[in-house]
């Protein structure tokens, strides 16, 4: 405090036209309760045991395969932060099908699935590890992230930011009539997931930084590699990743005159997509993209629909639920003050 | 008029002295001003350069003033106290008054006509009734002094035994206590400046005057100032000018004793008696094993003050001493719950409705457990201190040095198993050099201010362990029991065999539905400690006032001023055992609940906290720069009108000392006009507007502008629970665990989504909050109009409305659900979809007050009052949480549904009356009389249920107060004061006090939470009726509710919503939480010399 104290006479020069100082660089993240936003149904999965994160869409770029046809995926940020250290800030990425095909045996379960145990009912849930990273430590990207904005109100991570695992293979006799996931090749009663090497490679990723958006917008370039084939896509990324089946499902601001038929989720009704409404204007409107693409991978959720009362009905392999998608243009928040 | 030539003594009647009570505003330099006009009486014309003379007990030496060419006079800076006026002119008969009553912030206008000499008559001694009107300002409020204080019986007693000053504030109309002080206006009393002899000790980092250590509710003060200490309180509601800011609720401004030209002085002690206070009516609870009672066992306090000079005319000093002690004591008791396990549709052992034994209201019936009773004491020691030099270092200029300040601690015990009990403490210490002066004959004065306020406030436990120490319950982890199926009691505490006995089964063990101690939202606190806090607070102030009298069209008192405020908070903040633990809901796991530290990669978190570390050390800071201008312009003494602007800045610094807020350019422009249609100042008509702006308390630098860091993870009770060795985590076998087997991260549950890079670990708590570039400060306007009229006399009777609302309010909000937040304008801003704040208050207050003169006074008021919105003000009354500016009303949209309505402070009616009246007996003894009445209607009651992340009495189940009102609540209190004079110096009282003299049992909270589920707010239709639809309107069995709540799986994730049933509510509801304080008496011994 004595320091402090002839810090009055400075202080006091301070005074007058001070502009309210900028924001550090935060990232969007989850709720720690593992509890899902009023707006989203995502909550309401039997898998999806935390809020959702980010929706990252896929642009590509160059590219010809399999590996060449994501529409996107959603994807979570940890901002580690020192106190007091702010030039030592990190942040952790991690994709959601990268992690999900790994699996987690006390938690989620996995992706991937096989009837290989007669005395369970239903198929079981099959685990891939990577025997040079049992631990999975590399699910997760680690980079180093700025303190503070640019004055194009972005905040830009630097070094390499990268997702890897390649999986060992998996084989399981199969129960007669027992079913397996897409991803296995079935011979003879034997499924056989053959060895998966999965890369993403990150790089110019940016979070944008303004009182109104938080962190809860990102850029970047992708690189996807999956076994031998590669592909690269420009990124945008939305906070929070929100389901829907039309647009209106997307609006931000509470509809209690909206129609059953317009609004597929009740609560929504009275409480908003819970997406931020600056990320919307007139001219670029909120949209639901309902691509098969997008059916195909908000499949990997499990859900489907709801039953009169608002209950989920768990429905595996099919979805008909899009992903609400930003059209403003990213440029609409890095200029200006 | 002309008099008589012969009378000897003339006596001016009231008619012909004009003494009127005429500010021209309120003085923040606790002094008062003695004004007027001299006419001849013959010709009715104004006499110049007629010498006025003041003099008085309070006063070192005399201060002269000269009548001008319009035959106007002016003192000013004059201590508050008894004053004898003398006017000599040339060619006149000398004039002089006694009994001139000068309070503090008041213009005593005193318009005398001289008698030329030619007339015979002696000296002219004035006999008349004292200023009751106040005809130069608009502010609303009152003065409560020494007479009041010793006749009224209006402090109660109190948790901590100090009988001080703050209470005062209730007196005036449009006043109602609230949970941390005195609500003004209808805003919260953190929103309140209050002041020591004009230096400002509002709390630096909550607002107002109190802050909880949420042990209890038990209150940490700013300062305290025992009202034997006390020459008068300055109550301002509203209606003030520019010289008053930083305060959006209202301002009270305590004005200490100062030392006289003789020796003055008294010993002083009270005695409250546990056997004399009546037996509190219990709390009833449904279905409770625990029965906790606390009850006044005694409270006293001892003190001595003396006065006098050091140098006669010169130097005087003050000096005060006070010691108070309260003891409470506490009561629990544990019951059984009984069940009828041979009932017809009764599962035997089950806990089922069908097998509970109930009353003839339908209550589970319980029995006493035998030897259970226990009794522990609460002690609270408070010093009170305070010395004072007033130096006049020329008849123009004087300098006071001041000092004054307290100790405060309070200890409580704890029952059951938890390793101590608290010991808070709550320092204070207030330091003020202050210098006044006068120039060109009293016509420019300058009034210069210097002062340091210090707080230090601790929460530790009991046993002399630290923040950081390796032994005792600082050390070890504080562990929440909270899961459905219940733990019996038997699971915590060893009972006697046959109390154990009672809460088991046949075969012996423990039947936790006998004997629940956790589940139907009931916890159970076991272990080391909990939150622990030690923080020191200051603030440096620096103020310069000028003032500058002219004459143009009128009589003009320009006033001009700076000041300027530093303020620093040191904190280090740590939970027992480095985490506090709470059991799921469901039991089998814990979670670290709170934890101060950061994760430096994912699932690896670093601990601040525990045994051997630092603790969670935090620093910000805070400055303001205020100035004014503003000027009263009297126009031939029957209109006035005044006028000013006041202009504030602030910054907020966070832990970084970087800038994390700042509030540029806030005008308050102030106008008020008053007429006086009596044109004798015994009336006035009058009106006023002004704005007035927040100071924001630097708790919002603390928390989000520095950044909290929490984390933690759950871990499975259950040793090898999860098929790795894992060691298990089983606080209950041994509270130790906690801080090592329990964080083995082969204990982790995954909690996360696929998608959380932290798949085991909880990131709670976040950094700096961002802020809203275009942030608005938080003002509030207010409307004032209004009429007082001299009814007899010293009584004046008075009406007038008052109505305020908010402009912008700063609040923190979230957009993930509360993970992270920003600062902004709830309805502007980046904020414009969240809802806008709103607080709008009406108030009509009728009233009548009479000073105590010929032997007796009286003061009555009625205010009828409407306070409606969403927003309470600086903290939440439904939680009691206390967080200005960030507090949880506006945090997440899902939070902000159902808010409009009556707010918690909404108090339709509202009837005060006091009145005193004394007994001459003879000579030596007299006897008083002191009455006081206080009257309110109910608040309103809402429907509360839990929110999902925010927990419980977050939710508005249907809009805000539709669950009615609590009912009236009357309190009489009554005292009796014996004087005996023995001389003309010393005197002795002794004095009686009962309060609630009929013991009322008056309710006056109830407990608002419907349930513990997260039910989904309900927003009726227009026209729908809420209470219909949701079932809660009385008995209609085959009513079909409207409401939803979420629903759980087994892991404890949203499974979906299903409908809300009877048995989702708490029996408890709208049932009596607090009932007012039952008959108490004290018993009081006064010395003076």
């Amino acid at each position: 405090m004595r320091a402090q104290i002839f810090s009055f006479v400075v202080a006091s020069a301070v005074v007058g036209s001070c502009a309210q100082p900028r924001p550090l660089c935060p990232v969007a993240v989850g709720s720690p309760l593992g509890f899902p936003s009023p707006g989203s149904p995502l909550g309401f999965s039997h898998v999806q045991l935390g809020l959702p994160n980010f929706w990252a869409s896929y642009t590509l770029k160059t590219g010809t395969g399999a590996c060449s046809t994501l529409p996107g995926e959603e994807v979570g940020f940890q901002k580690l932060e020192i106190p007091l250290k702010p030039d030592e800030t990190k942040v952790a990425i991690r994709p959601f099908l990268l992690s999900y095909i790994r699996g987690n045996p006390d938690g989620y379960g996995a992706l991937d699935y096989a009837d290989y145990d007669a005395a369970q009912d239903g198929p079981e849930s099959v685990y891939r590890v990577d025997p040079a990273d049992p631990d999975g430590a590399k699910v997760n990207g680690i980079a180093a992230l700025a303190a503070r904005p640019e004055d194009d109100n972005t905040c830009a991570v630097t070094g390499a930011l990268e997702n890897e695992q390649r999986f060992r293979e998996e084989r399981f006799t199969l129960v007669p009539g027992g079913e397996v996931s897409s991803r296995a090749e079935v011979d003879g009663g034997v499924a056989v997931f053959p060895e998966l090497y999965l890369k993403y490679a990150w790089s110019n990723l940016k979070f944008v930084s303004t009182g109104e958006v938080p962190g809860s917008i990102f850029t970047a370039q992708l690189e996807y590699t999956e076994d031998t084939c590669t592909a690269t896509y420009d990124v945008t990324g939305v906070w929070p990743i929100t389901l829907c089946h039309t647009d209106l499902d997307c609006s931000p601001n509470p509809l209690p005159e909206a129609s059953d038929t317009d609004i597929s989720i009740p609560a929504r009704r009275f409480q908003g997509s819970g997406l931020n409404p600056a990320f919307e204007n007139e001219e670029h409107p909120f949209r639901c993209n309902n691509s098969a693409a997008v059916h195909a991978y908000t499949a990997t959720y499990g859900i489907s629909d709801f039953d009169e009362a608002g209950n989920p009905l768990p429905v595996y392999g099919i979805s008909d639920w899009g992903v609400c998608e930003m059209t403003r243009p990213v440029s609409d928040f890095t200029t200006g003050p | 008029m002309r008099l008589g030539r012969n009378a000897a003594v003339l006596l001016c009647v009231v008619a012909a002295l004009c003494l009127t009570a005429a500010p021209s505003f309120a003085q923040s330099q606790g002094t008062a001003v003695l004004t007027g006009t001299v006419t001849d009486a013959a010709t009715g014309k104004p006499v110049a350069d007629v010498a006025v003379t003041a003099t008085s007990p309070a006063l070192q030496g005399e201060q002269v003033g000269v009548t001008d060419a319009t035959g106007l006079y002016r003192i000013p800076q004059l201590p508050p106290g008894q004053y004898t006026l003398r006017l000599e002119g040339e060619a006149y008969k000398p004039y002089t008054r006694g009994d001139i009553s000068l309070r503090v912030d008041r213009t005593i206008r005193l318009n005398v006509q001289l008698q030329p000499e030619s007339i015979q008559a002696e000296e002219v001694i004035a006999v008349g009734k004292a200023p009751t009107v106040d005809i130069g300002s608009t502010t609303t409020g009152l003065n409560v002094g020494k007479e009041f204080v010793n006749n009224v019986p209006f402090i109660q007693p109190n948790s901590t035994g100090t009988r001080s000053f703050e209470a005062l504030a209730a007196v005036a109309p449009q006043v109602n206590a609230d949970a941390y002080g005195y609500s003004m206006n209808g805003a919260t009393s953190p929103e309140n400046a209050v002041m020591i002899d004009g230096v400002s000790v509002t709390d630096v980092a909550y607002g107002g005057l109190n802050h909880s250590t949420g042990v209890d509710g038990l209150t940490m003060s700013s300062a305290s100032l025992p009202v034997e200490f006390v020459e008068e309180v300055n109550v301002i509601t509203g209606g003030y000018m520019p010289e008053f800011g930083r305060s959006t609720g209202g301002v009270i401004n305590a004005i200490t004793k100062s030392g006289s030209n003789e020796f003055h002085g008294s010993v002083f002690g009270t005695y409250t008696p546990g056997f004399l206070t009546a037996q509190q009516r219990g709390i009833f609870k449904e279905a409770s094993t625990f029965e906790n009672q606390v009850a006044n066992f005694n409270t006293g306090d001892f003190g001595v003050e003396l006065g006098g000079p050091i140098i006669k005319d010169k130097l005087w000093f003050y000096v005060g001493f006070a010691a108070s002690v309260a003891r409470t004591r506490e009561r629990r008791t544990l019951y059984r719950l009984e069940y009828d396990d041979a009932r017809d549709g009764c599962t035997a052992g089950s806990d089922d409705d069908a097998c509970k034994v109930v009353d003839g209201d339908g209550n589970q019936v319980r029995s006493e457990l035998p030897g259970t009773t226990e009794y522990k004491f609460h002690d609270a020691r408070a010093y009170n201190y305070l010395a004072k030099l007033t130096y006049l270092l020329s008849s123009n200029q004087r300098l006071a040095l001041s000092l004054n300040g307290a100790t405060k601690q309070v200890l409580t015990p704890a029952f059951g198993n938890k390793l101590a009990g608290n010991q808070d403490t709550s320092d204070n210490l207030s330091v003020s050099l202050k210098y006044t002066a006068g120039f060109l004959d009293k016509h420019l004065l300058v009034d210069a201010t210097l002062g340091w306020h210090h707080q230090y406030v601790a929460q530790l436990p009991d046993d002399g362990s630290d923040i950081g120490s390796t032994f005792g319950a600082a050390s070890r982890s504080g562990v929440i029991f909270r899961r459905s199926p219940a733990h019996s009691i038997l699971d915590f505490e060893r009972l006697n065999p046959e109390a154990a006995a009672l809460c088991s089964d046949a075969n012996g063990n423990p039947d936790p539905r006998l004997c629940p101690a956790t589940g139907s939202g009931l916890e159970y606190d076991y272990g080391g400690a909990y939150y622990m806090e030690k923080a020191t607070y200051d603030r440096l102030q620096a103020k310069v006032v000028v003032t500058y009298l002219a004459n143009l069209l009128g009589h003009h008192v320009f006033k001009a001023g700076v000041d300027y405020q530093r303020s620093f908070i040191d904190s280090v903040r740590d939970y027992g055992g480095g985490a506090l633990y709470r059991e799921s809901a469901g039991g089998g796991a814990y979670r670290e609940y709170r934890q101060f530290g950061y994760y430096d990669a994912p699932d690896n978190f670093v601990n601040q906290g525990g045994p051997g570390n630092t603790g969670w050390v935090q620093r910000s800071s805070g400055s303001e720069l205020g100035a004014f201008l503003q000027d009263s312009w009297s126009l031939l003494d029957v209109v006035t009108i005044n006028a000013g602007l006041r202009y504030d800045t602030q910054q907020l610094y966070g832990q970084d000392g970087s800038l994390g807020l700042t509030l540029n350019s806030m005008l308050s422009p102030r106008v008020g006009l008053i007429y006086d249609f009596t044109q004798r100042g015994q009336s006035k008509v009058y009106a006023s507007f002004a704005r007035y702006y927040e100071s924001i308390p630097l708790n919002v630098a603390d928390r989000s502008l520095s950044g909290e860091y929490q984390g933690g993870a759950n871990r499975i009770e259950q040793p090898n629970g999860l098929g790795n060795g894992n060691p298990g985590c089983q606080p209950l076998l041994n509270v130790d665990q906690t801080v090592q087997q329990c964080r083995d991260p082969r204990n982790n549950l995954v909690l996360a989504s696929p998608t959380e890079p932290s798949q085991t670990g909880l990131v709670t708590g976040a950094g700096k909050s961002p802020v809203d570039p275009n942030l608005r400060p938080q003002s509030s306007d207010e409307y004032l109009i209004g009429a007082e009229y001299e009814v007899l006399e010293n009584g004046r009777l008075g009406v007038s409305y008052t109505h305020r609302n908010m402009n912008a309010v700063i609040e923190d909000m979230s957009r993930d659900e509360g993970t992270t937040y920003f600062i902004g304008n709830p309805g502007y801003g980046i904020a414009s979809d969240f809802p806008v704040a709103k607080r709008d208050y009406d108030a009509v207050s009728v009233y009548f007050s009479k000073v105590f003169a010929d032997l007796w006074m009286a003061q009555v008021s009625y205010t009828w009052s409407s306070l409606r919105g969403n927003y309470a003000g600086l903290f939440r009354p439904e939680t009691g949480q206390l967080n200005p500016n960030q507090n949880s009303d506006f945090d997440l949209q899902s939070l902000t549904v159902n808010r409009d309505g009556p707010l918690p402070g909404d108090i339709t009616h509202s009837l005060k009356a006091f009145a005193a009246k004394e007994f001459v007996l003879n000579g030596t003894f007299s006897v008083t009389l002191g009455l006081s009445y206080t009257g309110r209607s109910g608040t309103p009651v809402s429907y509360l249920a839990s929110h999902p992340i925010y927990g419980t009495d977050e939710t508005f189940v249907l809009p805000r107060g539709s669950a009615g009102r609590t009912p009236w609540i009357h309190q009489v209190n009554g005292k009796l004061v014996g004087t005996a004079r023995i001389n003309k110096e010393n005197t002795v009282q002794f004095s009686v006090d009962v309060f609630n003299m009929f013991n009322f049992d008056g309710a006056e909270q109830v407990d608002q939470r419907l349930s513990n589920s997260d039910i989904i707010p309900y927003v009726p239709q227009a026209g729908q009726n809420p209470q219909g639809s949701a079932c809660l309107a009385g008995a209609n069995a085959g009513c079909q509710s409207e409401l939803t709540k979420y629903s759980y799986d087994a892991a404890g994730n949203v499974a979906g919503t299903s409908p809300v049933t009877s048995a989702d509510y708490s029996p408890n509801f709208k049932r009596v939480s607090k009932y007012q304080q039952p008959l108490t008496v004290r018993f009081g011994l006064r010395v003076t010399f």
